[in-house]
């Protein structure tokens, strides 16, 4: 077992438990911590995929901003969640059947394709050239990004701003 | 096992499916986000994979998981937002009586 399997089985191990614990704990606020460690191990499954770049933004948009926002809305929220209710025992079983249909269904694809490997041998996975197609050939999902990011960060200060008048 | 193409697709499948069964069982809308970021990471896993393994221009992949990684980002503001506002004006928490919208 070389080193790079041993760090893959341990990412794997580690993005999954915390995976599981983000969905299956009743308290939000152990699901948000676990769902930041389940982040982290994704940053180091995307190191072992020979794209740093994006292993430093996963950790800086995903740990950095997104799983701190979660954290400081549930921090921010009326303490509703003190009282949980009661596990659905029915809904519960419901869904871990769909789940493992969906997961059966995926694992049927993916098993039986013949995925057409690449052959290319200089592989480019700079951040030059990432910036390069990302402004030369794909400029208009860049600029769409964009504008979509400005909506809804506008979208989302109107409507969490305090009304004045009703409610 | 880190150079097969296929225990990649495995791992982002199980997540995937992980994700699904939160989306699922969650009645908490926080928990409900918490399991779309699952789903959204476990594309960004398959696009990787499939960018090392399979495409042969190594850039393309690494654009589209940026492309979500941004998506993410916004759609997870707007749900917060609108958790909040939600939360200022119910007295539960639980989705299932978040149904003032059913008509």
């Amino acid at each position: 077992m070389t080193l790079q399997n041993l760090i893959f089985i341990i990412l794997s191990v580690t993005t999954l438990a915390a995976a599981v614990m983000a969905v299956s704990f009743k308290k939000v606020i152990y699901n948000a911590f676990s769902l930041m460690l389940c982040l982290g191990g994704i940053a180091g499954i995307f190191f072992l995929l020979s794209s740093e770049f994006l292993a430093v933004m996963e950790i800086i948009v995903y740990v950095g901003a997104i799983a701190i926002a979660i954290i400081f809305a549930i921090m921010f929220s009326p303490p509703h969640f003190m009282h949980q209710p009661e596990r659905n025992w029915p809904k519960t079983v419901r869904s871990i059947a769909i789940s493992a249909f969906f997961f059966a269904t995926l694992y049927k694809v993916l098993t039986t394709t013949p995925w057409g490997m690449s052959t290319t041998q200089e592989a480019d996975f700079s951040i030059q050239h990432l910036g390069k197609i990302l402004l030369g050939i794909y400029t208009l999902p860049f600029e769409v990004i964009s504008i979509i990011l400005f909506i809804a960060i506008l979208g989302a200060l109107l409507m969490a701003r305090k009304r004045e008048a009703h409610e | 096992m880190s150079e097969s193409l296929i225990a990649y697709l495995l791992l982002s499948g199980t997540l995937a499916a992980i994700g699904v069964y939160g989306f699922l069982e969650r009645r908490n809308l926080i928990g409900i986000l918490i399991s779309i970021e699952l789903i959204l990471n476990a594309a960004s896993i398959n696009f990787l994979a499939f960018n090392k393994f399979v495409s042969p221009d190594k850039g393309l992949g690494q654009a589209i998981v940026l492309l979500i990684i941004g998506l993410a980002a916004a759609e997870a503001t707007l749900a917060l937002s609108i958790i909040l506002v939600l939360y200022r004006g119910m007295t539960s928490i639980n989705i299932e009586e978040a149904n003032h919208l059913k008509g």
